[in-house]
Parts: structure tokens; C-alpha cells; sequence
């Protein structure tokens, strides 16, 4: 079922002036209850446009952005009720922290939602588990922290607000492989127990490659292509096309297969390559 | 080759002096040797060490103990400490925080000017520089409308201007996309074809796969130090302190442990698709 919707959306940035540059042009993009979608592209594709209209921090120029089927802009819809059901994380999100202390950063969010005392600390304990945030750390203030430890800091912060949807704009960026994955895996035990719909912005395809359901790629503000992971994969040259790298084991295992040493089209885990090229090794 | 950096029994502790103790150290008792016009990949993750032990290279820090010579001159000696930065020059993670003028020529000039260098030849350093990182085109650019990798490579520029004989990369290609990434290292690529003395910091296993040496860092020691090859061939022992594999070494190694017949420490799709075609040739490889 469709939870998010862009309906043929526009944007331009600075409309009328001599900056004006059309970012994204008639984009129509369903974005599924409970996946975890990943909308992929290079620097100027459009993507992290996207990741703003999503939850009203750009106002499409044309066309609607639809949440539960309802426009988010229309007469009588709330847009901070929105935002408070699409939360989003920024790039280097550890930048905008703010608060005296890791459990006050992380209960801003949900104390502007006015929740009770009892319920924000539940709120705070529970986002700061599923990134792995010691509760020791509570007291200390977020800048003492290290430069992954202020990044989930950030990311239990939107997770706090229970937000049906999260928008998470490249949460890895600049970690290391460990901290990169603990930080994926952190958002799919989040998402399972709280059955939300995950959006992920990335430029890299191994990673959506291990924690995608659906991808979408976009390139020069349209969307190239949009659908399974496996779906998505087996569309090599669309995604070499719009000026992205394909995993190294998703080359290599077209190679052999254009050699005819296996049959393996679509192949994107190291797993997939393993099995394709055991059997086709050991029958030899 | 000659050396060119040496670094005898350097351990560094971030903790003022008065609250010394060993267990502190960032670095424990570090001694190596960096030749003279070699690529070196320092690897290791965050917290391993790494980037401090690039600081340490041109006298942004100071070991607690032990001594570092840069082309025989002690990075502790606060005497020496421009002659040595004009020879060991740095380029940082984030891009935004290493521009200082408002045209790209006017910041690859930056170094240059305040070494007081002829203007003739500033103009003149400024132009090769800009050529080497294939940003000319860009010279007259304002270095806030380029993107990360670009605004990267005029940050390699300023340092090339000084014409130093070492540039340490830490980590400069962290927060890049590909495409930077790419543009990058391709940069570094021609710096080495020219001599000059690289070491990249870095958490990307595949930037590693070029250089001539790997140095593995883990809990401020050294772990591992070999060409790639010989370092990437210890797949479980990387796992072990929290390092990936390539995606390709991965595979190789996981069809070798099966029983097929394929050589460890494979870094590159080129050598694996070699390496695979011959077995499926010979048609027995187990």
C-alpha cells in the first residue's frame, strides 16, 4: 500500500531569478507502507530535493505531495502534525545538535509534541537503544561525544518522535564499514518493531544493495527507474547510465556471465556471486 | 628509494601531561620508516589511531615520546616546524573547512604568497597546480558554487603550489560521492607518477588496492604493514578489528575456502575475472 506519495511534482529553486534551476521535473514516486525504500542518484540527481518536499520543507512548485492519499499542503491540514509523522534526518545530522546534554537532545523532538514527562523518557531510552547509545551517556553533553556517537545521537533524536515515516539523508556518510552498519541495522530493528515505512538516501549501491526492499534511482531530477532491489539490479546499464557505480561483484558477475562461465544476471551480494560461481567452478 | 620520514618509539596521549598514563595512549610505540616517492594507505577504523598518526607526520601534534624525523628534521623542534610543513603538506576530510580565498586561484595561491614566493612565480605554480588536478577550467571560479570532489582537488592544488616533496590525504575522500571519489583519486594517481611521496588515510578498503604499502592500524599499533596483496590475503584477521574486505577479495577468498583452486589477497574485478576464466578453462579446479 502506498503511505507516501509525490504526485508529479516540480521544483524549482529560485523561480524568476537569474539562479532559477529546475530540480526535479514531473516526479511521481509511491513510497511503500513498512519498506525500506532507497532513493539513490549522484551529487545534483534530485535526491535529497526529494527527501525535503517529503515532509513539507519545500513546497512543490506543481504538483502534490500525498501522505495517507491526503495533499500535506491542503487547507486544514496541520503541516507540523506532518512533520511530526515524517521525520527526517539531514546529512551530518551531528551538526545541528544543540542541547546540554545526549538525553536532552534526543527528548527535543518529542517534548515539542508535548507528550507526557513519563512518556518522552520512555521515548528517549528506547530511540537511544535502537542506535546504540549507552544510557551512561545521558548526562554527558553531545559535544564530548565521538563523531559516530553524536551521528546516532542525532538519529534517535527523529526516532524519538515515533514518526510513521523516517527520511534518513545518507545516515552513513563518512563512517567506518562497523559504524556503518551498525547504524543500518539500528533502522531496520526500529522499523520492524515499529512497523514504519523507512526512506534512505544514499549514493551507494552496495549499501542499498544490503538494506533496500525498493529502490529508486533518479538522475537530472527524474526518476531512471523504481522498483525491487532485484528489480533494479538487473537494469545494470540504467544505472551505469545515470553516472553510478555498480557494486564490483554486480560487474564482475556480468563479465562471466557475457564469458559464459556463469548464468548471472542481476547479482548484487557477494553471497549470490559465491553460490553462481561455486557451482559453475566445481561442475567444471 | 631513501627514506623520508622516520618515526622511532612515538607514542601520543591527548591528556594534558599532569594526567599522564600509558592506558590513555592513541598511539603505543610506533616505529616505522616512509620511503622517499612511495604510496602509502594508512587503514584502520574510526578510532584506530589514524588520523592521529597523520597529524604526528608534519608537527600538527608532537609525540608525547619517542621522535619523529621529517627528512631528518625533528618534528618537535619548533624551529624547523614551517620547513617541515612546507615539505609534508595535508589535505583534510571536510571540504568546506579548507578554502580560504574567494576565486580558486586566488586559494591555490594562498601557500605560495606566504612563503614569499615571487609573484612571477606563484602565477606559474598556481597554473601547473591547477593543471595537475585538471581544475583549470575552474580558475576563476568562486570555490563555494563547486562540488565536494572539485572543491577537494583545489585544496590538493593550494598544497601542490607549495611545492612540497609528501602530502598526507586524511581522509579526503570521506565525504565525496563517487564521482569526487574518483576525481580524487585519479588526482593522487598523477601525484605519484611525478614522485611525489603520498600517504592516504582512509576507511576504503579499495583505495588501498593502489597504493605500494598498507599500513593497518588497530588500537594505536601497528597491526599489519605489506603490499596490499599480502595484507588483503588475511581476510579473518581484518574482520577481526572491524575492517571490510573488497567486495572482490571477499568473494575470492570465501570460493577458496570451498576448495577452488583461486589465489588469496585478489584485489581487483580485472584479476578475479582472470583468475576465474583460467579454472573454468582447465574445467577441474577442485
Amino acid at each position: 500500500m502506498s503511505k507516501l506519495q509525490l504526485d508529479n511534482v516540480s521544483y524549482v529553486y529560485s523561480p524568476d531569478t537569474p539562479f532559477e534551476k529546475e530540480a526535479l521535473t514531473d516526479v511521481c514516486i509511491d513510497f511503500k507502507e513498512n519498506r525500506i525504500t532507497g532513493i539513490i542518484g549522484h551529487t545534483g540527481s534530485g535526491k535529497s530535493t526529494v527527501a525535503q518536499l517529503l515532509n513539507g520543507l519545500l513546497r512543490p512548485t506543481s504538483g502534490r505531495v500525498l501522505l495517507d492519499g491526503k495533499d500535506i499542503f491542503d487547507k486544514g491540514s496541520d503541516i507540523m502534525q506532518v512533520r511530526f509523522r515524517v521525520g527526517l534526518v539531514f546529512q551530518y545530522p551531528e551538526y545541528q545538535l544543540f542541547e546540554e546534554t545526549v538525553w536532552r537532545d534526543i527528548a527535543f523532538g518529542p517534548s515539542n509534541m508535548k507528550l507526557p514527562a513519563e512518556e518522552i523518557d520512555r521515548r528517549v531510552r528506547t530511540a537511544a537503544e535502537f542506535t546504540g547509545i549507552d544510557k551512561e551517556l545521558f548526562e554527558r553533553s553531545p559535544f564530548e561525544l565521538s563523531g559516530g556517537q553524536k551521528r546516532r545521537v542525532a538519529i534517535a533524536g527523529i526516532m524519538a518522535m515515533e514518526p510513521e515515516i523516517i527520511v534518513l539523508d545518507e545516515p552513513a556518510a563518512g563512517l567506518d564499514p562497523q559504524g556503518r552498519d551498525e547504524i543500518f541495522n539500528g533502522i531496520k530493528k526500529w522499523r520492524e518493531s515499529h512497523n514504519a515505512t523507512v526512506i534512505l538516501i544514499s549514493h551507494s549501491m552496495e549499501d542499498m544493495a544490503m538494506y533496500a526492499d525498493d529502490i529508486v534511482v533518479m538522475n537530472h531530477g527524474h526518476v531512471l527507474t523504481h522498483g525491487t532491489v532485484d528489480e533494479v539490479f538487473l537494469k545494470a546499464d540504467t544505472i551505469r547510465e545515470s553516472g553510478l557505480d555498480i557494486p564490483q561483484i554486480t560487474s564482475l558477475t556480468e563479465e562471466l556471465t557475457r564469458l559464459g562461465i556463469i548464468d548471472g544476471s542481476g547479482i548484487y551480494t557477494v553471497d549470490m556471486a559465491y553460490k553462481k560461481i561455486f557451482e559453475a567452478l566445481k561442475e567444471g | 628509494m631513501s627514506e623520508f620520514i622516520r618515526i622511532e618509539n612515538v607514542s601520543f596521549d591527548y591528556s594534558p601531561e599532569e594526567i599522564e598514563d600509558p592506558h590513555d595512549d592513541v598511539i603505543k610505540n610506533i616505529s616505522l620508516t616512509i620511503e622517499k616517492g612511495s604510496f602509502v594507505t594508512v587503514i584502520g577504523h574510526n578510532g584506530s589511531g589514524k588520523s592521529t598518526f597523520a597529524k604526528l607526520l608534519n608537527g600538527i601534534l608532537v609525540p608525547t615520546s619517542g621522535k619523529i624525523f621529517v627528512d631528518g628534521m625533528d618534528t618537535s623542534d619548533e624551529n624547523l616546524i614551517f620547513d617541515i610543513r612546507r615539505r609534508v603538506g595535508m589535505v583534510f576530510q571536510n571540504p568546506d573547512n579548507q578554502i580560504v580565498a574567494t576565486t580558486v586561484e586566488e586559494d591555490v595561491a594562498f601557500a605560495p604568497e606566504n612563503l614569499g614566493v615571487e609573484p612571477s612565480e606563484i602565477r606559474k605554480r598556481v597554473d601547473e597546480a591547477l593543471e595537475s588536478v585538471n581544475m583549470t577550467e575552474y580558475k576563476e571560479h568562486s570555490p563555494s558554487q563547486l562540488s565536494g570532489g572539485q572543491k577537494q582537488r583545489v585544496a590538493i592544488a593550494g598544497i601542490i603550489a607549495m611545492q612540497p616533496e609528501c602530502i598526507i590525504f586524511d581522509e579526503s575522500t570521506a565525504m565525496l560521492d563517487p564521482k569526487g571519489r574518483r576525481e580524487v583519486l585519479d588526482a593522487i594517481d598523477r601525484l605519484k607518477e611525478n614522485g611525489m611521496t603520498v600517504v592516504l588515510i582512509t576507511h576504503y578498503m579499495n583505495e588501498a588496492a593502489n597504493a605500494d604499502r598498507v599500513i593497518v592500524m588497530n588500537d594505536g599499533k601497528i597491526e599489519m604493514d605489506g603490499t596490499p596483496r599480502e595484507v588483503f590475503s588475511n581476510v579473518e584477521k581484518l574482520r577481526s578489528i572491524e575492517l571490510d574486505v573488497p567486495q572482490i577479495t571477499d568473494l575470492c577468498h570465501r570460493l577458496k575456502k570451498a576448495g577452488i583452486n583461486i589465489p588469496e589477497g585478489i584485489l581487483t574485478e580485472d584479476e578475479a575475472i582472470d583468475a576465474i576464466k583460467k579454472l573454468a578453462r582447465r574445467g577441474k579446479s577442485i
